[in-house]
């Protein structure tokens, strides 16, 4: 087969180039099914070497926090090293259990982690983030949810505590990032409280006067772990845009030629494509990495 | 008999339409992506995106009587592609 007939409608036949006919398209559907499923063999039989290299930093998250209680005109929150210890406490939990949530697999609450550090709260909150680029990513993302951004923006928080800890979740080299809030002032007026995801919860008298956790009290954050050599999401963000922009391209160039020829072809219609693939390239380059919790 | 006649006419109208339509709907769904910022949502707006790309593609095809085996397999190898590079990306 000739190398033009990949990219240009056959001479004689008319027929589409191989990059956009069925059979190309088959083969962009089958690679791509490849490359998810190597991503997940990398992640099972060598953990770390996929992931995302951030540049997070835990004061500068402090930082854009309080930038954005002043806009409200709210009183800044203060860096509190009992949070802070609870919220590594957490981030670590997180690592060695394995697990993406609020709630540990083995029950254990985020109260648990403020509880046990030692901070007696009156009100308390959490945020979770993972794989951002950078600090001002991970403030945005916050602020663009309603109900974490409940939690930045609350008028009772006084204290703040951010751990911001590397290492492998479900294989994959994985900065996390924990923000708790909490105040203790009003300390036992009312029930404590906890508002995690938009959800309040009061904190049942036996569980608030629970011993510290000998998961706070001794935890081990994991040693520092190597760059990883692959970041999954941009390399699937990088090659699905390129195969993306090469079908327009292609079908653009198809749909000349064939105005050019005089020629009519029954085949798909070009506007449905244009518009779909459109729709998708532009949806690709508006994501950033990361997610919240 | 008027509504055969009347029942082909709406067809016709629709037929004839139908490009906008679609365009429209995309549109909206880019719309819906800008506004939008979980990237769950976005995942469902595309998701339901290629679902109306596929229907639309039927009826079009079906209206125009140029349906092909060959053509449609094209537009499901073309929602499914950018379905698994969307779903690696943001889910």
């Amino acid at each position: 087969m000739a190398l033009s007939h990949w990219f240009l409608p056959n001479k004689h036949t008319h027929q589409k180039a191989t990059l956009i006919s069925w059979e190309g398209l088959l083969i962009y559907v089958l690679l791509f099914i490849l490359l998810q499923v190597s991503f997940s063999v990398i992640n099972f039989l060598k953990p770390g070497v996929l992931g995302v290299t951030s540049t997070i930093d835990y004061k500068k998250i402090v930082e854009l926090t309080n930038i954005e209680r002043q806009k409200l005109g709210l009183q800044p929150v203060v860096e509190n090293s009992t949070l802070n210890k609870a919220a590594a406490a957490k981030a670590a939990n997180m690592l060695e259990e394995n697990y993406w949530a609020h709630f540990a697999p083995s029950g254990k609450t985020p109260w648990d982690f403020i509880l046990g550090s030692g901070y007696r709260f009156q009100f308390a909150g959490e945020n979770l983030a993972k794989n951002f680029y950078s600090s001002e990513d991970v403030v945005t993302a916050w602020m663009n949810s309603p109900t974490h951004k409940e939690n930045i923006i609350n008028s009772k928080y006084q204290d703040i505590g951010i751990a911001v800890v590397e290492g492998a979740l479900n294989g994959q080299k994985t900065t996390l990032v924990v923000q708790m809030f909490g105040s203790t002032s009003g300390f036992l007026a009312q029930s404590p409280e906890v508002n995690i995801n938009g959800q309040k919860t009061i904190i049942p008298k036996n569980e608030y006067e629970k011993e510290t956790l000998p998961q706070v009290a001794g935890f081990k954050l994991p040693s520092a772990t190597p760059k990883p050599l692959i970041d999954p999401y941009l390399a699937t963000k990088v090659v699905g845009f390129s195969v993306m922009m090469l079908m327009v391209t292609l079908l653009v160039v198809d749909f000349i030629i064939l105005r050019r020829r005089g020629v009519f072809r029954l085949s798909s219609h070009y506007v449905a494509h244009f518009g779909f693939l459109t729709a998708s390239a532009i949806t690709l380059l508006l994501r950033t990495p990361g997610s919240i919790l | 008999m008027t509504i055969s006649i009347k029942y082909k006419t709406i067809l016709k109208k629709i037929h004839r339409h139908s490009v906008v339509l679609f365009l429209m709907i995309t549109a909206l769904a880019i719309g819906g992506v800008f506004i939008f910022d979980s990237s769950r949502l976005q995942f469902q707006i595309l998701t339901v995106l290629a679902i109306t790309y596929l229907s639309w593609a039927l009826l079009h095809h079906s209206l125009d009587k140029s349906l092909t085996l060959e053509i449609m397999i094209e537009y499901v190898l073309t929602a499914l592609l950018t379905i698994i590079i969307l779903y690696g990306t943001l889910l």
